[in-house]
């Protein structure tokens, strides 16, 4: 099993807010190099 | 929007457009604003991918404190104008409880009261006339 719950950081409110563009921004990388190794792969999100 | 339409629609509207309503038009806007940036992109250069900086970071350091995590994150970060991303503490402290609605509202009222149309150029405006009067002119006949 691949994959990562990955966000970006926002240092005006120091949290990692999971409704950001970039969570799908980087889920979307993450889960082309899960296709590239052939694993089944998670990411997080909606 | 992905694959591509010119114009998605429906922004400010509630119950399939039988009701309009400028709080929910605003929300909209930010979650518009949302899905630009994720279709916008990530430019990739040598520049940006910034390897020597990872380098130089390895795996103990902190990107934080780099120059070019502070370079770029003002122009490639998202902001929400709106969305609260505070926990829920800060938000409570700091933001007043407000939900979503009331944060709406306000941003409508400062809108009315200090956003002006800017107005069309003075050679469009006469474009548009004579386009007006021609089609007008050919009605009469």
């Amino acid at each position: 099993m691949y994959g990562s719950s990955t966000t970006m950081f926002d240092l005006r409110t120091v949290t990692a807010p999971v409704g950001a563009p970039e969570l799908g921004l980087i889920s979307a990388a993450v889960a082309e190099l899960g296709q590239y190794y052939k694993l089944p792969t998670y990411v997080a999100g909606v | 929007m992905l694959a591509g339409a010119n114009l998605i629609y429906g922004a400010g509207m509630l119950e399939l457009g039988q009701t309009v309503s400028l709080e929910q038009l605003v929300i909209d806007n930010e979650i518009i604003a949302m899905c630009k940036r994720a279709t916008r992109g990530i430019p990739v250069s040598e520049e940006t991918i910034a390897l020597d900086v990872i380098k130089a970071v390895k795996q103990t350091g902190n990107f934080i404190a780099q120059r070019h995590t502070k370079k770029y994150m003002g122009e490639e970060q998202s902001f929400p104008l709106l969305f609260s991303r505070e926990m829920r503490g800060t938000w409570e402290r700091k933001r007043g409880k407000r939900d979503l609605a009331e944060v709406a509202h306000e941003k409508v009222k400062e809108i009315l009261r200090t956003h002006e149309v800017p107005p069309i150029d003075r050679d469009i405006r006469e474009e548009i006339l004579k386009v007006i009067k021609s089609f007008e002119k050919k009605e009469m006949h």
